[in-house]
């Protein structure tokens, strides 16, 4: 032994060979919240949510400890590569007898040990000649550390992202449930203000947030200041999130009591207001702990100056257009010619799956109510199933499209969703850049539906 | 269920993975013996620079026993790279599928 700077520690139990266990344990944990929500088994998943906290925090512990080791042992490692590669350079420029019969030594051990004797050979060869890996120990140890730190950085993020994600659908859910069950309701006027002030809330915390991480990589060299704030604005939001989601699903069920959801456009804009920003947090909170994962790796100072770098060609706010905002009784009315994008609002009716015309192909229909004047308007996802995304009838959207005013299937007018292209927005925009990396961990428009929905409220 | 097929192939991928770590793992022991037995035959020096040279054949007969098992552990390491980026590829597919799945319909 020589000492406490070159023992192995990495390998020491309880430390060694963990990577792995702490992997299939968060795997299995992931594995239960997805049975848990498909179930809708709400308590058991709002205290599933601590268990995906702790694997996270585990495993966020184990990066750092794995990062911390080998840097640890760096400066050791590399004296010890430059050492032995001097040793047999030296060996190698010997022209003595005494030389020779220690090239021939290290031969004939190497054809014994390798019962091979070009391979043996191809052995000293390349230990005189310095290019074999017992000289980069440093490196090796390194690039080891860096692919274990990515499996498990990449669980980590996933884990708090669960976590958040777990506390968030249980909270909305449960409170819907109860509220309902209560017999409570319908909504009072006063209502809405406290949903509208949820949202300004939220919508504060969203854009500090956002903004907070922009213009410190774009105007600050400071990782661990970078660090920092990661932290403090995953902790923001872990606070907000799953409070913002009980107050908009007790909200749901208060509107459900009512005996016709017609006049209700305000209420329901302000709980899909709420509903999406909840999703944008989870985005802003995934992008801080995949900054916590990162910047604790032994690729840290590299992956830093590389997200710095995103700022210089891209502006911060998101690129995704949204075209004119318009009632569906407008349109049923005349207003926006053929292709053109608008967004409207509605409750989502007659959800299905059908086929479609052209090109022969399935895709997915539904109308849209306007909750101000009873107008509805037939809308195509072409191609893609909304129902797998999670959309119900009486659900509440806010979608993009395009107007079709000639459409076999679109009646009079119709509107097709439009399908947001990340790829191509996260080339200008840092928030699309941001929100398309994230997609594995949150998804805020699957399959890039233009479109944001409550879940269903059930009327009376 | 939705995403079972991406789940049971995250599975087999972390399986492979797994065993690429404990077949690293082994080498990686090896070699940490190898070594310690440079360090027992040779002495410190050997992994410091300057001044040291071969001169002793036992000290030489430890150190091509390390380069060995060093060769060993990097042939290792190797594989482990290849079944960790197909494992992170497959949970990247899960990863992405429980992105989208939601509640059943209550």
């Amino acid at each position: 032994m020589t000492g406490l700077s070159a023992l192995p520690l990495e390998l020491f139990p309880p430390f060694t060979s963990t990577a792995t266990v702490k992997i299939a344990a968060a795997n299995a944990a992931e594995e239960t919240f997805r049975s848990l929500l498909v179930a809708r088994s709400w308590d058991l998943l709002h205290a599933h949510s601590a268990t995906l906290a702790g694997h996270a925090a585990a495993l966020l512990a184990h990066a750092q400890a794995r990062a911390h080791l080998v840097a640890r042992q760096t400066p050791a490692l590399a004296e010890r590569d430059a050492g032995l590669a001097q040793a047999f350079a030296a060996l190698a420029a010997d022209r003595s007898a005494g030389a020779t019969a220690l090239r021939d030594a290290v031969l004939a051990q190497a054809t014994a040990q390798l019962g091979d004797a070009a391979a043996a050979q191809a052995l000293l060869d390349a230990l005189l000649a310095g290019n074999h890996p017992l000289f980069e120990a440093r490196a090796a140890e390194r690039s080891a550390a860096v692919a274990e730190v990515d499996v498990v950085g990449t669980a980590c993020v996933q884990l708090a992202v669960l976590s958040h994600r777990a506390a968030g659908e249980s909270a909305l859910h449960k409170a819907y449930d109860v509220t309902r069950d209560q017999g409570v309701g319908p909504d009072r006027p006063a209502d809405l203000q406290v949903l509208r002030d949820e949202a300004d809330g939220l919508r504060s915390l969203h854009d500090d947030a956002v903004g907070a991480l922009f213009a410190h990589l774009d105007t600050e060299d400071d990782r661990d200041g970078f660090a920092d704030l990661a932290v403090a604005l995953a902790a923001r939001i872990e606070a907000r999130g799953p409070v913002a989601a009980m107050l908009v699903g007790s909200y749901l069920a208060l509107l459900s009591r009512r005996p016709d959801v017609q006049g209700s456009l305000a209420e329901h804009r302000a709980a899909l207001d709420v509903v999406e920003l909840v999703e944008r947090l989870r985005v802003v909170h995934a992008y801080s702990w995949l900054v916590r994962t990162e910047l604790v790796g032994p690729d840290a100072g590299r992956w830093y100056s590389h997200e710095r770098r995103r700022t210089d060609a891209r502006t911060q706010p998101s690129l995704v257009v949204t075209g004119q905002s318009l009632a569906v009784q407008e349109l049923v009315d005349g207003t926006g010619a053929e292709g053109d994008l608008v967004t409207v609002e509605g409750v989502v009716d007659a959800l299905a799956i059908d086929d479609d015309p052209s090109p022969p192909k399935f895709s997915t229909f539904c109308d849209i109510v306007d909750l101000a004047s009873g107008g509805s308007l037939r809308v195509r996802a072409h191609m893609f199933s909304l129902l797998n995304n999670g959309l119900q009838d009486g659900a509440f959207t806010r979608l993009t499209g395009f107007v079709r005013r000639s459409a076999p299937w679109a009646g009079p007018v119709g509107l097709d969703v439009d399908r947001v292209d990340l790829t191509d927005l996260a080339r200008q925009s840092w928030y699309d850049d941001m929100t398309a990396r994230l997609r594995p961990h949150v998804l805020l428009r699957p399959d890039g539906m233009s479109m944001f929905f409550t879940p269903p409220v059930r009327t009376e | 269920m939705p995403c079972t097929v991406e789940l049971n192939r995250q599975d087999d991928k972390f399986q492979a993975w797994q065993n690429g770590y404990a077949d690293w793992q082994e080498a990686r022991n090896l070699a940490l013996a190898a070594d310690a037995a440079v360090l027992g035959t040779c002495g410190a020096a050997v992994y410091t620079a300057g001044g040291f040279g071969f001169t002793a054949a036992a000290c030489l007969a430890a150190v091509t026993a390390l380069a060995i098992a060093v060769a060993r552990n990097d042939t290792a390491l190797d594989k482990l790279y290849t079944a960790k980026d197909a494992y992170g590829l497959a949970v990247r597919r899960y990863d992405d599928c429980l992105a989208r799945c939601r509640p059943a319909a209550g």
